[in-house]
């Protein structure tokens, strides 16, 4: 497969001379032709079995795309979407790491020559699988694919199996891969060893204006979420005590005892609930804990601040490891819940508002680009570049790994937002419209959310105010008109879901409740490392003027930056609670977009080192999904900022509400009063800018990789930007389960002495 | 019944090692193998220089 390839400096597959084994160890790798063998070796079960897997898929496919009869069970979602990704990794990805990555095991991972038994570890693989997922993971793929659904819920699906398939599985792996051939660089720093100094520049602005957007639209989840929600305030706000005691528990009781302490922590948290559905039924706990979503708001603001600068180990490190213990296990029962209850579905596959430019009443727009904005996390979510450069390759052990890690890894993300989906459109359509439509159309009332869902005309959506009364009672809730934003959404799915599975209608606000901790335990923990991180890129980019920002020990420096963070995010998130439009639906777009972008830069790094490598005939692995990553986002951007329609240009609607206030106008749309349409202009001005801000970096560092790789194909290959090649001393396997050679050398090392058995380099 | 019980313990262990308990005996290990003679951390120490470590090098969550 090399031969084909124009080379013009040693690449992985040359190395064989360079990297010398010690010759009293035991292989530290499959020989390449045994390995080989035993791939291309295709023994009749191997082929039934994937034969079996192709026929699965492909009738669960034409069960959602073609038959599509008046109901289409839940099923059918889980054995398309596994079914492909199976044969996505088997095939695809082993692909990509023929023709591109080409791991070779001989080397030394950062995590083996590196290894100081504390952040480089090299660590193993199914372990680092779940550290990975758990790290990758959160609210992002629940929240995307439930605002999605207004158009059905056949463009949703199809976009996240086939994009995470092509775009977000091998973004993730590619950094990976590529951040641990440069001993765990950040994706920053690797934009700037392969961009120079504008591409780089610009990808880590990016990156820091990108990160802000983020933390303040799953802050806006959140307040959206716990909004007149005197229940779900208590319980939420119950996290923090309970988070400062494990804290405290790990570090004078019981240090390292992590998972006894979530446990301890996880049935605090389950009478945090039970009480929560108590107290709001008390007169106090209600006239206490119904707060407005501006108050929550502030709250969350001034807690991120607090969270930020608080030691670690106090609320931040015990928050994580329940969150963590909370993702594993509510993913397993969301997964077995389906698969148990098999949930018929009714949602059309393609929605009225599938095919109108102007979209629908929860995410405004046409279908392209705005589908795929809606839903990143899940598809291709460049969050995710993060994680994989920088903290995952530390703890990587061998090369060959990072395709079960990184492609793996990811796959199950999409798997979270298949669930989330499902859970979703499992509800009925009519309330589906009367939670997700902001209040500006539903006034906030049972009656007007009937009447304007009603209005819809939607095809066999009837929706009663007896329904919405009802499921407002069953959930524990005043109200479920225009319980925006997605999370209570997914948690009505899911109580539905979980209620026929265990426990019945007398469990279901139990459910709501819990879907919406662990919602809220996600993303407050995203919004606290958010911070965190976001305040060392700021220090470390002040710390170019004013040198002293970087001493991380300088605790005035640390708060000035934390509170700019805060700051910046804060503003957007107010922004978001009192804008007339309805706040989320306006501004999620902008999530999606920010989100996409940061895909983009990461995917543009990639397309650079693989031109550099030389690899120009597979080149397409990488331009494909970055070019369609650029088509969307930068389309999304251009409408955002261009379009004459008002519920989809910012500008365009900047201007309708700037006549209308200069034509003194006392109300004009959805704003009630003349502060409101000045709001409105406000906020639209914001909204406009960021969005010409991103697109203008992105274009940049896009422009600049294009730059690079045409340079590179001129010259047959690029700078090598690789560290030096370090020959390994360990062995270990690569995928789930260990093959027939696999074990046969990891008896050899176990037969090997202890003390000789992981003799690294020392490092005295 | 016995395959129940390795399975069970195995899946604590595995739902340990991603919580991180192991990381005390995982340093231990590559102390032993790196620095023999030297002394290692002591527990309590060990685990407050992990959380401390954090502070100083934020590790991002993701979305």
């Amino acid at each position: 497969m090399s031969d084909d390839v124009k080379r013009t400096r040693p690449e992985a597959g040359d190395t064989a001379a360079v990297i010398e084994q010690d010759p009293a160890l035991p292989p530290v790798t499959v020989p390449e032709a045994e390995r080989e063998a035993e791939e291309r070796h295709w023994t009749p079960l191997k082929i039934a079995i994937w034969a079996a897997i192709a026929l699965l898929g492909g009738v669960a496919w034409v069960m959602l795309a073609v038959v599509r009869g008046e109901t289409v069970n839940a099923i059918w979602f889980v054995f398309a979407a596994v079914c492909t990704y199976l044969i996505a990794y088997r095939f695809y990805s082993k692909f990509i790491e023929r023709a591109i990555t080409r791991p070779d095991d001989r080397r030394a991972t950062p995590a083996e020559y590196n290894a100081n038994g504390k952040d480089y570890v090299p660590t193993d693989r199914r372990v680092l699988f779940g550290h990975h997922f758990a790290a990758i993971a959160g609210a992002g793929p629940l929240v995307g694919p439930v605002l999605a659904a207004q158009m059905g819920y056949l463009p949703g699906t199809l976009w996240i199996i086939v994009g995470v398939i092509l775009a977000g599985a091998v973004q993730d792996y590619l950094v990976l891969f590529f951040s641990t051939r440069r001993g765990g660089r950040s994706l920053g720093q690797m934009a700037r060893d392969q961009l120079g100094r504008v591409g780089g520049t610009a990808a880590i602005i990016a990156t820091l204006v990108i990160m802000v957007i983020i933390v303040a639209i799953l802050a806006l989840v959140v307040v959206n979420a716990l909004g007149e929600s005197p229940w779900g305030v208590f319980s939420v706000s119950m996290t923090i005590p309970i988070a400062l005691f494990m804290g405290v528990y790990l570090r004078y009781f019981r240090p390292g005892k992590i998972t006894e302490v979530s446990i301890i922590g996880f049935v605090l948290l389950m009478a945090a609930i039970v009480g929560g559905g108590a107290v709001a039924a008390t007169e106090w706990g209600a006239a206490a804990f119904t707060l407005d979503r501006t108050t929550i708001a502030w709250g969350i603001i001034i807690y991120g601040f607090i969270a930020a600068i608080l030691p670690v180990w106090l609320l931040l490190a015990p928050r994580d490891y329940l969150s963590t213990f909370m993702k594993i296990g509510t993913i397993f029962m969301l997964a077995a819940a389906i698969i148990f209850v098999r949930p018929e579905i009714t949602v059309p596959a393609f929605s009225e508002f599938a095919g109108d430019p102007a979209g629908g009443p929860v995410v405004a727009g046409s279908l392209f680009p705005f589908l795929f904005v809606t839903i990143a996390c899940g598809a291709l979510s460049g969050f995710h570049a993060l994680i994989a450069s920088g903290t995952t390759p530390k703890l990587l052990e061998k090369e060959r790994q990072a395709r079960f890690i990184g492609y793996g890894g990811m796959l199950m993300e999409s798997f979270v937002a298949i669930m989330a989906l499902v859970a979703a459109i499992s509800i009925d359509r009519g309330l589906y419209f009367a939670m997700n439509v902001s209040a500006a159309n539903t006034l906030g009332t049972v009656e007007g959310a009937v009447a304007f869902v009603n209005s819809l005309g939607l095809t066999g959506v009837n929706l009663t105010p007896e329904l919405l009364t009802q499921t407002a009672q069953n959930v524990g809730e005043e109200s479920i008109v225009s319980r925006t934003g997605g999370a209570p959404t997914l948690a009505l799915g899911l109580a539905h879901i979980m209620q026929s599975f265990i426990g019945g209608t007398a469990m279901m606000s139990f459910w709501y409740h819990f879907a919406i901790m662990f919602e809220a335990l996600f993303i407050l923990t995203a919004v606290d490392a958010g911070t965190r991180v976001a305040r060392f890129m700021l220090q470390d980019t002040l710390g170019n003027i004013v040198p002293r920002f970087r001493d991380a020990s300088w605790t005035l420096g640390a708060w000035i930056c934390t509170a700019i963070m805060v700051a910046a995010w804060g503003a957007i998130l107010i922004m978001g609670v009192t804008d007339p439009l309805g706040g989320i639906n306006t501004l999620f777009p902008l999530f999606g977009i920010a989100n996409q972008l940061l895909a983009a830069i990461a995917l543009a790094v990639c397309l650079a080192i693989v031109a550099d490598r030389g690899y120009f005939r597979y080149l397409w692995v990488v331009a494909l999904p970055l070019a369609f990553a650029t088509v969307v986002t930068v389309t999304a951007s251009l409408y955002k900022i261009f379009s004459p329609v008002p519920a989809v240009g910012y500008w365009a609607q900047n201007a309708a509400f700037r006549e209308a206030l200069a034509a003194g106008d006392e109300s004009f749309g959805t704003a009630p009063t003349r502060a409101a349409m000045e709001a409105v202009v406000r906020n639209t001005v914001v909204q406009g800018s960021l969005s010409i801000l991103f697109v203008t970096l992105t274009v940049i560092v896009i422009g600049v990789a294009i730059f690079r790789t045409i340079r590179a194909f001129q010259n047959g290959g690029g700078v090598n930007t690789e560290d030096p090649v370090v020959p390994s001393r360990i062995f270990a396997g690569s995928g789930l389960v260990a093959t027939k050679a696999e074990k046969r050398i990891q008896k050899e090392w176990d037969a090997l002495p202890v003390e000789r058995r992981r003799a690294k380099a020392r490092h005295e | 019944m016995n395959a129940i019980v390795s399975g069970l313990s195995a899946a604590g262990r595995y739902l340990k090692a991603v919580m991180g308990d192991n990381a005390y005996e995982v340093y231990l290990a590559h102390h032993a193998a790196s620095h023999p003679g030297t002394p290692a951390l002591p527990e309590r120490v060990f685990w407050r220089e992990r959380d401390d470590g954090q502070d100083r090098n934020p590790q991002g969550r993701c979305c």
